[in-house]
């Protein structure tokens, strides 16, 4: 059987180059002439296909999960909080994955093919909410996997709208509640998603994620709310600490990148001046950048606070312009690799920006 | 006669199909030659060949003696075809286009002086554009253009101008002027010029030589016949019939279904009387209208085109 | 001294403007006429190429920049010429090989920055760095264009019959495109690349509507740049607009401005120009008529 299909293949081989053969002359006049052309395109492509194979092999094994996750719940969390949260309450009965790559500004990036195929292995998403991931729901429209838990960490934190913070920086007091009526769904771009960076919604987040990870692996529950119980400990700690350093200077006010610190300030009565919009990627307007410098001047500030995932030249001018220092204050929604490697994470990172926010005071 | 353009066994071909195949004539100083030639027959490719645009396969080149390598600084004067319509969204005075051909003898990094002014105030007043002088290229007629085009070649005083198709898409009127401009040239400051063109009822008076582009019937030899105008050529040609070897715009030659016939249109080419060494040739015209069938006939003036040689 | 210099980076972001403007219309005017109009794009978009390549392989992302800057350049030039009558295409090709490349190497930027950001810069967050940077690529592609001012023209016009006249088009047109692209890729970083590839483009089209002869066009070509950039910073500065997007929407602005005052004196010449076809007596009136009624329109 094996020699007749040989054979067949064979024939059909020889029939297509004898119809080539005969095929217009012309055609391989300009074969032979442009072979050099055609040969360096065909290096080029080699080179290029290279290049593109090599990278993806360098990035790609560190996706998706790994053997390790065999009898484990899978979780893939979105940004860096709702996967430190994960870690945290799930302790070593959970594998997860962060979903942004580590070091990648979180606004501006968009999950690939690639990134959405987790997802099919996964048993729960974690994602903040809030408007924070823009994409969550298109994805989460096209995913497969009928099994997949989907959480929405944010849904039982108060949210303050987008317009509170930009309006009057002073007046924190609304007492409306937006989520009830949203049914844990919150519409994009209208709240202020960086719910994290409060110690209190941290701790609402995490009680949210306990509860997801208890539906998923009920077996195990007693180690999801031992963890919690310790993870929230962790949380009341980390809040009198700033309650006590951060009470001494009520009613200061800091310059910061972006203005993703508002639920922070509302709650250690602070205030915040934000360069740019809630969102990280704009550029300021040269009558906002005057304001900011006047108001520098006016309060006595004495520090410009830039994140580390953003390109510091705006917070870097500015300094120039008031001969204040810059120091950075990291909005959490994305820790590099290298401070990952180095063990930090959500409670020493804010016990960080405590000591930063109150240099700047001093 | 010092030989201004040499062109010595020169083929040429993109692909293997050559476009032209062994080519040779020469242009000597005050020569007025028209290269003539049917559609596709490599008239546009000798002229690039000349300009050094594209290299020959075979063969060289030379024009002044010196061999032709590149683009560069050839002291060509080139007026290309539809050289102004190409030029028309540019927002620039016939002026400064003028101006831009001086570009040697402003010098680097200089700007133009009184006596480069001067020059293209002469010039636009030889094309007789020089009440336009500041209006934009845009603004003007294809044949208005293109004087402002040859302004722009002359003004660099050319030893030698090589002209494509100057006679397509412009009117009578300024085709006269032009061709008058040229002759001017050609007789008092003894200007070399080439002109590639289908227009030879008009452009042969003021020609001293046309070298014809075909085919011909022996697909091998390719070879344009330089052929002379002059009549003396003319008689001891075998047919007696100097006009076939202008085979240039015969539109009716698909008719006869052979390549190397030439129709009885052709021949009024030679007819018109000629400024310099252009004959009359009284008794072939009223043959052409009497025996127009002849000239149906197949003539093997490929042959008879190089024995003229 | 008016509040708006009293402020040491709206003083920067004047001056580093006011020269970028000046600048970039002049490489613009260049390169529109070389059908290149798009070269703003496709540069700066390559050069977030360059500098996603520079992330990864552990470089300088601004000298990644423009290395890719200088590469992309001179790739738009190479198929430019290859594609003759089509050499608008050169620069989409590019431009798009740039936005591909890029995308495709951001997904492997594992780096501690928003690397958009890295690239583009803000022209009202400028350092004292950028600012001399400035002053210095200014004054180099200043000089070059004066310097080569005939040249460019000439090429501009018409290569063919440049190079035949001797002038070293490949010298020249080398020149400019290394200008180009080391101008993008700084003013991208200091300015934003919305500001370089649109004042490449608008000015030079405002200027072409009214201008009477090519250097009228470049003079043009700056005032716009110029007055557009100036005019959005102070817009910025006192109402507060984003200072990128006003100061291109000033400039288009004047595009529409000055193809209106074009487009009345065109149709006040056009029948000046049919009534004087037959004699040239009138033909030359007719020009200087037109020639005069520009100044009046201007003048308004």
């Amino acid at each position: 059987m094996d020699g007749i299909f040989g054979k067949r293949r064979s024939q059909s081989g020889n029939a297509a180059i004898s119809a080539y053969g005969q095929s217009d002359r012309k055609e391989k006049i300009f074969h032979r002439t442009h072979e050099g052309h055609l040969a360096r395109l065909g290096a080029g492509l080699m080179v290029l296909c290279f290049l593109l194979g090599a990278m993806s092999m360098l990035s790609g094994c560190r996706r998706g999960f790994g053997k390790d996750a065999v009898g484990k719940v899978k979780v893939v969390a979105t940004i860096y909080p709702v996967y430190d949260f994960v870690r945290r309450i799930g302790g070593d009965r959970v594998a997860v994955i962060m979903m942004v790559p580590a070091g990648t500004e979180p606004h501006a990036w968009e999950p690939s093919t690639r990134d959405m195929l987790m997802l099919e292995e996964a048993d729960v998403f974690v994602y903040n909410g809030a408007g924070m991931e823009m994409w969550a729901e298109d994805i989460l429209g096209s995913v497969q996997n009928k099994d997949l838990l989907i959480v929405e960490a944010s849904q039982n934190v108060e949210l303050l709208r987008m317009e509170e913070l930009e309006e009057d920086h002073d007046h924190d007091e609304h007492d409306e509640d937006h989520d009830e009526d949203e049914h844990g769904h919150h519409h994009h771009g209208e709240f202020d998603p960086h719910v994290w960076l409060s110690p209190q919604n941290a701790q609402i987040e995490m009680e949210t994620i306990a509860e997801a990870l208890i539906q998923a692996d009920p077996e195990h529950a007693d180690t999801y709310k031992k963890n919690l119980e310790a993870a929230k400990n962790e949380c009341a700690a980390l809040d009198s600490v700033f309650r006590e350093e951060l009470g001494k200077y009520e009613g200061g006010c800091i310059v910061v990148a972006h203005e993703a610190y508002g639920y922070l300030c509302k709650e250690y009565g602070i205030t915040q001046i934000g360069i740019e919009g809630v969102s990280a990627d704009q550029e300021p307007d040269a009558a906002r950048m005057r304001e900011i410098i006047d108001m520098v001047g006016e309060y006595g500030i004495k520090c410009i606070f830039f994140e580390e995932l953003v390109d510091p030249k705006v917070a870097e001018t500015i300094a120039a312009e008031t001969g204040c220092r810059t120091a950075a204050l990291s909005p959490l929604d994305g820790l590099s690799q290298e401070d990952i490697d180095q063990g930090r994470d959500y409670f020493s990172v804010m016990k960080d920006n405590l000591t930063a926010i109150v240099a700047s005071f001093e | 006669m010092t030989k201004v353009i040499e062109v010595e066994d020169v083929s040429f071909g993109y692909t293997r199909d050559m476009i032209l195949e062994h080519v040779d004539f020469t242009v000597e100083k005050g020569d007025f030659a028209v290269v003539i030639g049917d559609n596709g027959v490599g008239k546009s490719t000798v002229v690039k060949l000349l300009l050094g645009v594209i290299a020959p396969t075979s063969g060289t080149i030379r024009i002044g003696g010196k061999e032709v390598t590149g683009l560069r600084g050839s002291g060509i004067g080139y007026l290309p075809q539809n050289g102004g319509s190409r030029a028309a969204a540019f927002p620039a005075t016939c002026e400064e286009i003028v101006m831009s051909s001086l570009y040697k003898k402003i010098g680097f990094g200089r700007f133009p002086g009184k006596a480069q002014k001067e020059k293209v105030r002469q010039t636009l007043e030889m094309v007789d554009m020089l009440d336009k002088r500041k209006a934009l290229i845009g603004e003007l007629s294809g044949g208005q253009q293109q004087r402002v085009m040859l302004a722009r070649v002359l003004a660099a005083d050319p030893e030698v101008l090589i002209l494509d198709e100057p006679t397509v898409g412009v009117d009578a009127e300024s085709v006269d002027r032009l061709l008058h401009i040229l002759h001017h040239l050609n007789i008092e400051k003894k200007v070399t010029i080439l002109m590639v063109t289908h227009d030879i009822e008009k452009v042969g008076p003021y020609a001293n030589r046309v070298l014809c582009l075909s085919e011909g019937a022996c697909r091998e030899e390719m070879l344009p016949q330089e052929v002379q105008v002059v009549h003396a050529h003319a008689h001891s040609h075998p047919h007696g019939e100097m006009e076939h070897i202008h085979c240039a715009n015969c539109e009716h030659e698909g008719k006869h279904g052979h390549d190397s016939e030439h129709c009885a249109e052709c021949a009024h080419c030679s007819e018109i009387p000629g400024h310099k060494h252009v004959h009359h040739h009284d008794h072939e015209h009223g043959h052409d209208h009497e025996h127009g069938d002849e000239h149906k006939h197949e003539h093997h003036h490929d042959e008879d085109g190089k024995g003229a040689i | 001294m008016p509040v708006i210099f009293q402020y040491a980076y709206m003083q920067r972001a004047l001056l580093v403007g006011f020269l970028l403007a000046i600048v970039v219309a002049c490489l613009g005017t260049v390169m529109v006429h070389k059908r290149l109009s798009l070269i703003g794009d496709a540069l700066s978009h390559s050069s977030l190429a360059g500098v996603a390549l520079g992330l990864l392989l552990g470089f300088n992302p601004i000298v990644g920049a423009m290395a890719t800057c200088i590469v992309a350049a001179f790739a738009i030039e190479a198929i430019r010429k290859k594609l003759g009558n089509h050499s608008e295409l050169a620069v989409a090709i590019v431009l798009s090989t740039g936005i591909g490349l890029a995308g495709v190497l951001s997904g492997f930027v594992r780096s501690s920055a928003d690397f958009n950001s890295f690239l583009f810069g803000s022209i009202v967050a400028i350092s004292g760095f950028e600012a001399k940077l400035v002053m210095i690529l200014a004054a180099i592609v200043l000089v070059a264009f004066v310097l080569l001012y005939k040249e460019l023209f000439y090429i501009s016009f018409d290569e063919q019959a440049a190079a035949i006249s001797g002038v070293p088009v490949g010298v020249v047109n080398a020149i400019f495109t290394v200008l180009t692209a080391v101008t993008v890729s700084i003013a991208a970083r200091t300015v934003g690349a919305l500001i370089v590839s649109s004042l490449m483009v608008v000015p030079v089209a405002a200027a072409m509507s009214l201008a009477r002869s090519y250097k009228t066009t470049v003079l043009w070509a700056i005032f716009v740049s110029v007055t557009s950039t100036i005019g959005g910073l102070v817009l910025s500065f006192y109402i507060g607009l984003k200072p990128g997007g006003t100061i291109v929407l000033l400039s288009v602005v004047f595009f529409l401005l000055f193809r209106l005052i074009g487009y009345l004196h065109g149709r006040a010449g056009s029948s000046v120009e049919a009534a004087d076809a037959d004699t040239k007596a009138t033909a030359g009136n007719g020009m200087s008529a037109a020639n005069e009624s520009p100044a009046e329109t201007k003048g308004e």
